[in-house]
């Protein structure tokens, strides 16, 4: 008998087929784990979480677009660019305010360190902290090696990053199964900071590039209100970490507010930026700017750039598939003439360019138009993924699901 | 999930919460499936999943990520079957749901009948048999059932080679109407 045989006749007797499986029904029994759990001991050995908060970049593009560096990869959200000098209005109304307290009123005090950049979206979020000086002698240039090219980052020590989720979206990332999960990752110290307990990772490091000498990545995880914060630095020291978590100050709604960098838009302009970004965007057939959702968050311009003219480039790419299969010449034509010139015609795009490479990337599929395949792959497909349009709510082909 | 209150470390505690929570409802049904086919029915194979479920809240730190996670379980589900003692059985809230749940939702098992391949399996050594019903019933690779069981993939490779060829004799004997006794003693002393 062959093996193959055998292998058949062994499967076919397995007494407890997978359908069978499939289809029981465990919801209520893992109700019953919780249960029992109580009654358990305590982790043994446990000095803290007993995983890494697991780091997930949304979509490659808009990690092109930051130039953000992979390794970081919970850069959801990175903008480059320093304070302005333009003050917001001091008063904010209610709504506002409100606004504001959907977020995590945190910042961080050190002497020198401003806001620079702040990105949201549902249940989760980002700030990055920079300071103009050198903070420390020991700031120097690393590289970073990403899949369009090598970024060259000069202030890692420099920079502190907050990061945020609410409960569904750390149990989503912790139970995502493709997460960048670090081994021998703990987070073994524990200190009291801004009235709780914080856990350190003084071995943060997901790549060797954070690894020379004096300078360790190392990150605090905590919970308040509801929500899961993690504060990565990269520092000489864990004394030099705990120096930069000691400046976290917990503020009113309007200081935090105020401290926004002017090109933050407030969550209650953010309907007005859309509808002002769309200005000077030629439109394709049927696109219905009202589908642009009003996220009310506050969040960096480039972000909200992001949303307008990426909503923008998909429309117009479902126009170019639609026209294409129609064989309609000059719809095709058409498509592909406005988004190859996107980047130098649509001010929002312009106005981006000068921060990220967002624009550009749209451009790049743009120019795989003619033969429809980008990297061997269809191009519509690229660009789904690129761009996240049907997640965004711009499904590429008819019947293609949003959200 | 709700833990005792007051304890220390409520952060650690929930995400702790949360892998366990991820683990079970990732794993719990291929873990029943591997209870189900080895335990005497399903009162047995629901006591084999709360204790391995247990055992990994426990052990928490030590559950490998990702697929890893699955082969760990099993490793623990074996463990677990080969040192349960049936007159002990599990007390607790899992053990019980999972057994109101398994008698409505599966028939009783059947024995199942035809080939005669299971007597020929029953009639291999402990480490044969569940090498070829890890990769034939689980559906793991050699090398995954290797770490399951704790030995080099090169090692499983070859068992599982022994393995085949010992199942084809078994079988072969069965169905010409004679399966030697003596051949299972043999199997088991080693």
């Amino acid at each position: 008998m062959r093996t193959e045989k055998i292998e058949l006749e062994l499967s076919a007797a397995n007494p407890v087929a997978k359908p069978a499986l499939a289809a029981l029904d465990l919801a209520a029994s893992e109700a019953a784990l919780a249960e029992a759990l109580i009654a358990e001991p305590a982790l043994a050995g446990e000095t803290g979480a007993p995983g890494r908060v697991p780091r997930r970049p949304r979509s490659s593009l808009l990690l092109i677009a930051t130039g953000a560096t992979v390794a970081v990869a919970v850069a959801i959200f990175f903008l480059a660019g320093g304070r302005s000098t333009h003050s917001p209005a001091p008063a904010y109304g209610a709504e506002l305010v409100r606004f504001a307290e959907s977020s995590p009123l945190l910042l961080l005090e050190g002497p020198g360190w401003r806001v620079r950049s702040i990105g949201q979206e549902h249940g989760q979020g980002r700030m990055e902290f920079g300071v103009a000086s050198p903070a420390t002698p020991e700031a120097h240039t690393y590289k970073t090696h990403t899949e369009h090219g090598v970024a060259l980052h000069r202030d890692g020590l420099r920079r502190v990053e907050l990061f945020w989720w609410d409960r569904g979206g750390i149990l989503k990332l912790l139970l995502h199964p493709r997460v960048d999960r670090v081994p021998g990752r703990r987070f073994t110290i524990a200190m009291p900071a801004l009235g709780t307990k914080v856990h350190i990772d003084t071995r943060a490091e997901s790549s060797p590039i954070y690894g020379g000498p004096g300078h360790h990545q190392m990150e605090a995880i905590w919970k308040e209100d509801g929500r899961v914060l993690l504060l990565n630095a990269s520092v000489p020291s864990l004394a030099a970490f705990r120096e930069r978590l000691g400046w976290l100050r917990r503020v009113d709604a309007q200081t935090w507010l105020d401290a926004m960098p002017a090109k933050v838009v407030k969550a209650a302009d953010y309907g007005a930026a859309v509808r002002e970004m769309l200005q000077g965007i030629p439109l394709p057939p049927g696109f219905d700017p009202a589908k642009i959702p009003d996220l009310g968050l506050t969040t960096d311009r480039y972000q909200v750039g992001a949303a307008v003219g990426g909503a923008v480039a998909c429309a117009w790419f479902r126009h170019w598939g639609k026209a294409r299969a129609s064989q309609d010449v000059a719809a095709t034509k058409e498509a592909e003439h406005v988004l190859l010139e996107s980047k130098s015609q649509w001010p929002i795009f312009r106005e981006m360019s000068k921060e990220g490479a967002y624009p550009a990337t749209v451009v790049e599929y743009a120019k795989a138009m003619p033969s429809g395949r980008r990297y061997g792959r269809p191009l519509l497909s690229a660009v789904d993924e690129g761009l996240g349009c049907t997640g965004d709510g711009f499904p590429l082909r008819p019947g293609g699901k949003a959200g | 999930m709700k833990r005792n209150p007051g304890e220390a470390d409520a952060l650690g505690h929930e995400l702790a919460d949360a892998r366990i929570s991820g683990l079970y409802r990732d794993h719990a049904p291929e873990i029943l499936g591997y209870a189900l086919r080895r335990s005497g029915g399903t009162d047995d194979a629901a006591d084999v999943v709360a204790e391995t479920f247990l055992i990994a809240w426990r052990r928490l730190d030590e559950v490998p990520l990702v697929e890893e996670a699955r082969l760990w379980l099993y490793g623990r589900a074996r463990r677990v079957l080969a040192n349960r003692d049936r007159s002990a059985r599990r007390r607790d809230r899992l053990a019980e749901r999972l057994r109101n749940e398994l008698r409505q939702q599966l028939p009783a098992q059947q024995a199942q009948e035809g080939s005669g391949l299971l007597e020929a399996l029953d009639a291999l050594g402990e480490a044969d048999r569940e090498l070829l019903m890890l990769i034939g019933w689980e559906e793991l690779t050699p090398r995954q059932a290797a770490r399951v069981l704790g030995v080099s993939p090169l090692a499983a490779r070859s068992r599982l080679h022994r393995a085949r060829r010992r199942l084809r004799a078994r079988l072969a004997e069965k169905r010409a109407g004679n399966l030697p006794n003596t051949e299972i003693e043999v199997e088991e002393a080693r």
